[in-house]
């Protein structure tokens, strides 16, 4: 990598990102692009420096992308998913011939995906009754949630009854508390809602400018950081969960839409994107969030962490792709920071 | 970041749209479009880039009925822009049997599909020798060429001129905005399908002559027609109009008979007459202009056009009147 202490490298990819994530070692970053390609960037190990490897791997657009041990899997509008290994090797795990892959999730080596109405990748395929639109493990692997209109269905993995999450409209995103008690889904009318699994009691949290797309959970499970407000909305999971509680919001100056989030692994610590394309990160409090790359007019796609929380990167939807390490000036710079320096 | 254009394609079971569409990928004009289509392999479709869609119709959390949007459609269009290079335009095909109103609230009601994509205007293909049947018996048919921007009566080749004419007023008296051409085998230039920015405020005028001729709309409401049916009521108030009157006006009319309006225009003076506002409404959705002067050659009256079903002629009548400042 050329990127020196507090620049990032950068990247200028001649197509839409689709998805972006480290491999499990944090060796790698794999960006999944909608001209087909899974571009893979070597970070560290013995293959540093070296050029990205560009994988042919759809025939068509990558819609989701994610990591898997050391590799990736990538979902396609040519109904195929693929796992993408660490040399670029491609190997077919599911082909639906004239669907797409709508919804992708993994979790230690296991995968879910969905084409349609139909849940792929848990023995006989699950049907449901409108399109799926997010799909999530829970953190312990025993059980799957789906996210389509109306709701969300869990499945146990292991085959069973499953349990009905209800809520009217359509659910776009669904995420699972780290601690397996909540079940949070983004709703195409601009909120979320929250199931407590144990009882099924749900709940409304309400007030984005645009549909959240991007959840993620901060602080060992205790807080979840959400897209789709002017700033970074982050809500409690604390105790009872969120029920009667307002949540944060975090850097709502700007006065412009945010687009991805990535909670730190370890640290009380945020990096968003924001529809103009700008990057930031900011704490878990008062403090104005130090911005890290500017605005070049195309909205932030995705933030990733790799999972030591050495390594940063972005991609915007005009291709810009950015990636920050640990050890040089930013960094030290964010921690320094984060002592209140 | 560049808005990219979607043409809707509508018409009623065997009128011609996919020849249309046909004809709009396979003419050497250089431009690549996307196509979703609802009806896969009824007849082949040319392109490379065609995507079959599954009708899912969202309601909104409001719980209103005409509050929908399609959600196939988002996920679709969410999904080709990630190919975005490879494309130039997006040609959405309906069903025969389609309800326009959530298609065309996709492209307003859905906040990401707004950012990335702009609707350009809705083309109904009817079949001249059907029309007055369809129309007689199917509300799709109907809705179908109240939503249009652009008519094309079709297979003129299958009747005779006083049919025609009758099928052209029959369709004119429900939507006084749309241009209609005469086709056979859905032969049209091009240029008349394409870039029409028929949802784009600031053409409501200048791409319609007819829209300040007096002439259309008002002698239809004293037909006989079906509760059901769906026409047109022209508004005229020749005197400016109070903009905050008229806002609340409009915004109630929505609010209230949303669900039986299907589309609306309207230009009106404001600030003592200098100005003007324009309007564009689908629905409960209401899209409002910036005041702005008057152009060379405009007439300054306050006019408004509705297109609906169980329009109170009366009642708006004198409810826009009240507006005048
Ligand atoms: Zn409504």
């Amino acid at each position: 990598m050329r990127g020196v202490s507090g620049t990032p490298a950068l990247f200028a990819l001649d197509a839409t990102p689709a998805g972006i994530a480290f491999d499990g070692k944090g060796e790698r970053l794999a960006v999944g692009l909608g001209d087909g390609t899974v571009r893979i960037v070597p970070v560290r190990g013995p293959a540093r420096g070296g050029d990205p490897l560009t994988v042919a791997a759809h025939d068509g657009a990558v819609l989701h992308l994610r990591a898997d041990g050391d590799g990736f899997l990538s979902g396609g509008d040519d109904g195929r998913l693929l796992r993408v290994g660490r040399d670029g090797g491609a190997e077919t795990l599911l082909h639906v011939p004239g669907r797409w892959i709508d919804a992708l999730a993994v979790n230690g080596g296991a995968w879910a995906a969905a084409t349609g109405k139909t849940v792929h990748g848990l023995g006989a395929p699950l049907d449901h009754p409108s399109t799926v639109g997010a799909l999530a493990f829970d953190p312990a692997g025993g059980r799957l949630a789906v996210a389509h209109y109306g709701g969300v269905t869990v499945w146990p993995v292991g085959g069973g009854e499953p349990q009905r999450l209800e809520w009217k409209g359509s659910h776009i995103a669904v995420s699972w508390s780290p601690d397996g008690r909540f079940v949070v889904a983004a709703a195409q009318d601009n909120e979320l809602h929250a199931w407590r699994i144990a009882d099924g009691t749900a709940m409304q949290m309400a007030g984005y400018g645009t549909k959240t797309r991007s959840l993620s959970w901060g602080a060992g499970g205790k807080y979840l950081a959400t897209s789709g407000a002017d700033g970074v909305v982050l809500w409690s999971f604390a105790g009872d969960g969120p029920f009667g509680k307002p949540p944060m919001e975090l850097g709502p100056e700007r006065k412009v839409l945010v687009t991805a989030v990535a909670c730190h692994p370890r640290e009380a610590l945020i990096a968003y994107g924001y529809r103009d394309g700008q990057v930031s990160l900011i704490g878990f409090d008062d403090r104005p969030p130090v911005d890290l790359l500017p605005a070049d007019g195309e909205p932030v796609a995705g933030v990733a962490w790799s999972a030591d929380g050495g390594w940063l990167a972005a991609a915007g939807e005009g291709g810009r792709v950015a990636l920050w390490r640990r050890g040089g000036g930013l960094m030290e710079r964010v921690k320094g920071w984060l002592r209140g320096a | 970041m560049q808005k990219i254009p979607v043409t809707i394609l509508t018409g009623y079971l065997g009128a011609g749209k996919t020849t249309l569409l046909n004809r709009i990928l396979s003419e050497p004009h250089g431009r690549r479009f996307a196509v979703i289509v609802n009806e896969f392999g009824e007849i082949g479709i040319d392109g490379d880039l065609v995507v079959g869609a599954d009708e899912e119709i969202f309601e909104t959390n409001n719980g209103c009925i005409c509050c929908t949007v399609r959600g196939d459609l988002i996920r679709i269009i969410q999904g080709l822009l990630k190919r975005r290079n490879a494309f130039d335009g997006i040609l959405v095909e309906t069903t025969g049997l389609a309800d326009p109103g959530p298609v065309v609230q996709t492209f307003y009601m859905d906040d990401e599909i707004a950012l990335r994509t702009r609707l350009d205007s809705v083309v109904t293909v009817v079949d001249a020798k059907h029309l007055l049947d369809g129309f007689a018996h199917n509300r799709e048919a109907q809705e179908q060429a109240a939503f249009a921007d652009l008519i094309l009566v079709n297979k003129t080749d299958l009747v005779d001129s006083g049919r025609l004419a009758e099928v052209e007023l029959r369709v004119r008296a429900l939507n006084p905005f749309a241009t209609i051409r005469r086709t056979e085998r859905c032969g049209i230039a091009l240029a008349e399908v394409l870039d029409r920015r028929a949802f784009d405020l600031d053409r409501i005028l200048a791409e319609d002559p007819e829209f300040l001729d007096d002439h259309h709309g008002h002698h239809h409401e004293h037909e006989h027609h079906h509760d059901d049916d769906i026409q047109s009521l022209s508004l005229t108030v020749e005197r400016p109009v109070d903009a905050e009157r008229f806002d609340a006006w409009l915004r109630g009319v929505a609010q209230e008979k949303g669900p039986d309006l299907l589309r609306y225009k309207g230009i009106v003076a404001v600030g003592g007459g200098d100005w003007k506002i324009v309007v564009q409404g689908v629905h409960m959705l209401i899209d409002r202009g910036e005041p702005e002067p008057w152009r060379d050659g405009e007439k300054p009256w306050s006019r408004l056009v509705f297109i609906g079903r169980k329009l109170d002629g009366a009642a708006l009548r004198d409810g826009f009147a009240s507006c005048a400042a």
